[in-house]
């Protein structure tokens, strides 16, 4: 159980501040999305909080603990990171790059143990890889390595998961079925998630809590209807939208309106 | 996993059924029935037949050193691919070679002939040579206290082209040893004995079980520096820790046996059919087949042109580089 406590955080690089004072709780058992065009800030928020990126100022606290007070090996075995995009140079199979996920507890040269062995057959089932075990990464779809990265992220016992676009580069049904996964991943064993997402719709259906991005701020942060307004939607992203109502789910429908705002200026 | 394990004791015993038969072969042939002979009048200890003389004294160390370079090459080789994530990386892909070839050159032609822990004077310059420029390439390639893996790669390529050119001025100022050290820069294990067995054995045993120690973390590398950094893998440190490990492998082997091509890019790439990407059990398999390689390439380079001896380092590249070609064509995946 770690709530992760974002406090005044700015971050960015020493020249160029990206993102300023972001204060943002996320709770955990909850779906954090981060939502905001090219360029506000996601990625380099992530990197902040995994800690590549040193905070320019403020801080940030996980279960009361000031994140910059923790070494790394302490730090790896709290967060666990998908970056936006993560290379498979080499043919590992899919059971001994879950394995690494170990990494964190036990080092880079003792054997793993007997429990660790366990985690890993329980993040491999958990994530339906287990026909995939014997698998080469470099020959998986999109939608099983990403599987696969969610499947080490359960074996690093990470409490909080930080998703940068999980879905890039998926077909619909992939981006549901991770989405659903990470979902309910988050809610079974009560992880801190934040992930950020492109597609706004996506973002309606699964978020529990949005945090929207834009002019180097945190614009809003609150539920899918709360933030994903008409208003906030063109303040953030630079586009006019129509908000609809999802016929199923009654989650915010979001359908955008550039053709007609280039005629109606035209 | 079994599987893996079963493939690495196969290799072994091949190994050690060619090291059995590079014993036998030669200008010399000893054949099974004398074997028991021979070997009896060696563990007395009193070597007086040629047979005795000349397995003991040429051909076993020359055999041993043969298994231990490639060895040497092949985990190299793999340690590199792995920290480089590149399959066109290869014990000498930093500078090594131009390095070691640089110092040689330099001792040739200054007429040095001093001798020092069973290394004779061209050893020793390759050995030193080879470090120093892995050092200059490290030192060069380092920014703002990082150290970038494509930098690295380029100050190598910088490097071994400055270094490649002073070489050949050496040698056309000095033609009239030009073929001195256009010989040692072809690589030979000719004439080499317990002495030189006995100055590389250590180096090379660390630097074995250094990179082999290191397995984990290259394969955590696999999914990039970022996600590697991510499950603890401090950067530095074990960038620091690869390139000891293969500058000293790299560094023992051309101190041993000149500049042998092609070893140490092809074994990791065959280790990978066989074994996987799994560098625990990489680096192993990598050791096996560099020994194997180069052992079979030395018994061919002393014996198949009669009573004079090829360089060996001709005879890597002649075999290695068609099985290299033969491997792309029939690769699967990214092997």
């Amino acid at each position: 159980m770690s709530r992760l406590e974002i406090e005044n955080l700015s971050c960015g690089y020493p020249t160029r501040t990206v993102l300023k004072n972001v204060t943002l709780t996320a709770e955990p058992g909850q779906t954090l999305v981060l939502l905001g065009a090219n360029g506000a800030g996601k990625t380099t928020l992530f990197r902040t909080l995994s800690g590549q990126l040193p905070p320019l100022s403020g801080s940030f606290q996980l279960a009361d603990e000031d994140f910059g007070s923790l070494s790394l090996k302490q730090r790896v075995r709290e967060l666990a990171v998908m970056p936006q995009s993560e290379s498979r140079d080499w043919p590992l199979c899919v059971e001994e790059a879950v394995r690494l996920g170990r990494a964190p507890h036990r080092g880079w040269v003792f054997p793993l143990t007997k429990e660790d062995h366990q985690i890993v057959d329980g993040a491999i089932k958990r994530t339906c890889l287990d026909e995939l075990r014997d698998r080469p990464i470099t020959e998986l779809s999109g939608g099983e390595w990403r599987r696969v990265i969610l499947a080490r992220a359960l074996a690093q016992k990470a409490k909080v998961l930080l998703l940068d676009e999980p879905t890039a580069g998926l077909d619909l049904k992939y981006q549901h079925e991770v989405l659903h996964l990470v979902q309910s991943l988050t809610h079974d064993r009560q992880l801190t998630t934040i992930l950020s997402l492109h597609d706004l719709n996506l973002a309606a259906q699964f978020a529990d809590v949005i945090a929207l991005l834009g002019d180097e701020e945190l614009i809003a942060v609150g539920s899918p209807a709360e933030v994903l307004t008409e208003s906030l939607i063109e303040r953030a992203f630079g586009i006019p939208v129509s908000i609809l109502q999802h016929p199923v789910y009654g989650s915010p429908l979001i359908a955008p309106l550039s053709h007609w705002e280039e005629g109606q200026s035209g | 996993m079994n599987r893996k394990v079963l493939i690495l004791g196969g290799l072994s015993g091949i190994l050690l059924v060619t090291i059995a038969i590079s014993v036998m072969v030669g200008s010399v042939t000893v054949s099974l029935s004398q074997f028991p002979e021979t070997w009896q009048e060696i563990s007395s200890g009193q070597i007086f037949s040629s047979h005795a003389t000349i397995l003991w004294k040429l051909r076993l160390p020359r055999i041993l050193l043969a298994c231990l370079t490639g060895a040497a090459l092949g985990v190299a080789g793999a340690g590199y691919q792995g920290l480089f994530r590149n399959p066109l990386a290869d014990p000498f892909v930093i500078g090594s070679a131009s390095g070691a070839a640089f110092g040689v050159a330099l001792v040739i032609v200054m007429g040095v002939q001093t001798t020092l822990f069973g290394f004779s004077a061209m050893s020793l310059a390759a050995f030193i040579g080879s470090l120093l420029a892995v050092l200059c390439v490290f030192i060069l390639a380092g920014r703002n206290r990082e150290t970038p893996m494509v930098s690295l790669l380029l100050a190598g390529v910088a490097l071994s082209t400055f270094l490649s050119a002073c070489v050949s001025l050496l040698m056309i100022v000095n033609s009239e040893k030009l073929f001195v050290i256009f010989g040692w820069l072809m690589g030979s294990l000719s004439g080499r004995s317990w002495a030189e067995l006995q100055a590389v054995t250590p180096l090379i045993a660390v630097g074995l079980v250094m990179m082999w120690l290191l397995s984990r973390s290259l394969d955590a590398l696999a999914f990039g520096e970022e996600t590697a950094a991510t499950l603890g893998l401090g950067r530095k440190k074990f960038l620091a820790l690869v390139l000891s490990a293969g500058s000293l492998l790299t560094a023992a082997a051309v101190s041993a046996a000149g500049i042998i091509g092609f070893v140490g890019l092809i074994c990791p790439h065959i280790a990978r059919r066989l074994v996987g990407a799994r560098h625990a059990y990489l680096i192993p398999a990598s050791a096996l087949l560099g020994a194997m390689l180069l052992l079979i390439a030395d018994d061919l380079a002393r014996t198949i042109m009669g009573n004079s001896e090829l360089p060996v380092g001709i005879l890597t590249a002649m075999l290695g580089g068609p099985f290299f070609l033969f491997l792309l064509k029939t690769k699967r995946g990214t092997a």
